[in-house]
């Protein structure tokens, strides 16, 4: 009985910080004021999502040469919880720093590959946008992509809190994100 | 002996019902906590700044030209779409559910679909919501302009052309919440 009571008393406390959990290549956090979801895709799961919306063979053969990680944050506090992906840090199995692909790398790889304007528009709907106010109950959800990694890494990831960034920041970290299937 | 094994069961089954509420306890009040100036509009409709709705002339998927500045003296619900996206699948039939309770109103629904072709969203529309009809904006330039927070949404135009709401993400417009705010909208 104690033991079952020692058990209940850490979760009182444990609330207060992370739950987080581990499940099919992707990370839960989940706590009164935030949920945030990370993982990655497989270069086999891209090709299949973006070979359906009849993208052509050399824009996916670019897509998949780098890295996709998902992530779906939902703020459940009343006050603003801000997505900026600047504020998210990629770190590499050897601790140096892993470059973002930004939107407008995007761009210039879209011009060599020949991409149609609607395929541009439909790609740019499935990244998590740079800079976002996610108010009470919003939640975002989409991609973020990095250099190709062949070993595991990590992902810092900061959100700041209240209307004028002032508040209490939040920080997660996902150890072991990978590019290829686990 | 019989009496004290009672005993201590129940002492031990009082502890843990306290700490059972006050786990409960700390859940909820974490959850339903909500700003006096929120409460007035449904979860997820937010108030924008009333700045001019862009301007948007698109044709449909019989080919018919829709032009938002034909829409003035009404409310317009803007909803931007794509098959691709999990929530838009969830939504459209709560839009389809609503949208003959409004026909000939003073609330015009318009759907817009983001750059897809014309059998992506004619399959589509033909299984998740059979009666509705959409605009095509093929190349999503025109959905750009409008800078949506992602895919789902619905803005909310005034009858002077004006934005004065956004809906963040997908909502289920079939509920008592928000039919009560649409109607309310076209009485004001």
């Amino acid at each position: 009985m104690k033991t079952l009571l020692l058990i209940l008393a850490i979760s009182v406390s444990y609330t207060n910080t992370y739950a987080a959990t581990a499940k099919d290549n992707r990370s839960r956090f989940d706590d009164k004021d935030i949920t945030v979801v990370i993982g990655s895709r497989t270069p086999e799961q891209l090709a299949a999502f973006y070979t359906g919306r009849d993208f052509n063979q050399a824009s996916i053969d670019a897509i998949t040469k780098t890295c996709f990680v998902f992530g779906m944050v939902k703020n459940k506090n009343n006050d603003v919880l801000w997505l900026i992906l600047d504020d998210w840090k990629f770190f590499a199995a050897d601790g140096s720093p892993i470059k973002r692909i930004k939107r407008n790398d995007w761009a210039k790889v879209w011009q060599q590959t020949d991409l149609s304007q609607a395929h541009q528009s439909t790609f740019g709907w499935t990244q998590l946008p740079e800079s976002r106010d996610l108010r009470q109950h919003e939640s975002v959800g989409g991609n973020v992509v990095v250099k190709w990694q062949d070993k595991p890494f990590k992902l810092i990831a900061s959100f700041s809190t209240g209307a004028d960034k002032s508040g209490q920041p939040r920080t997660i970290t996902v150890e072991n994100l990978t590019c290829t299937s686990k | 002996m019989y009496f004290k094994v009672n005993k201590r069961v129940f002492r031990n089954a009082l502890s843990v019902t306290v700490l059972l509420a006050l786990l409960s306890f700390q859940a909820s009040a974490g959850n339903t906590a909500k700003p006096a100036s929120a409460s007035a509009l449904p979860r997820g409709i937010i108030t924008v700044d009333g700045r001019d709705a862009p301007d948007l002339i698109l044709k449909d998927i019989d080919g018919e030209t829709y032009d938002l500045s034909k829409s003035r003296g009404k409310w317009v619900f803007m909803h931007f779409w794509a098959s691709w996206c999990g929530p838009c699948r969830k939504e459209m039939p709560t839009i389809q559910a609503i949208a003959s309770e409004f026909k000939d109103s003073g609330l015009a629904i318009v759907l817009v679909n983001t750059a897809e072709d014309e059998d992506t969203v004619f399959d589509f529309l033909g299984t998740v919501a059979p009666d509705m009809n959409t605009l095509l904006d093929s190349d999503g330039k025109v959905t750009e302009r409008w800078q949506p927070r992602g895919l789902p949404s619905t803005y909310f135009v005034d009858p002077e052309g004006k934005l004065r709401y956004i809906a963040l993400g997908g909502r289920p417009w079939d509920k008592d919440e928000y039919l009560g705010f649409l109607k309310k909208l076209i009485k004001k």
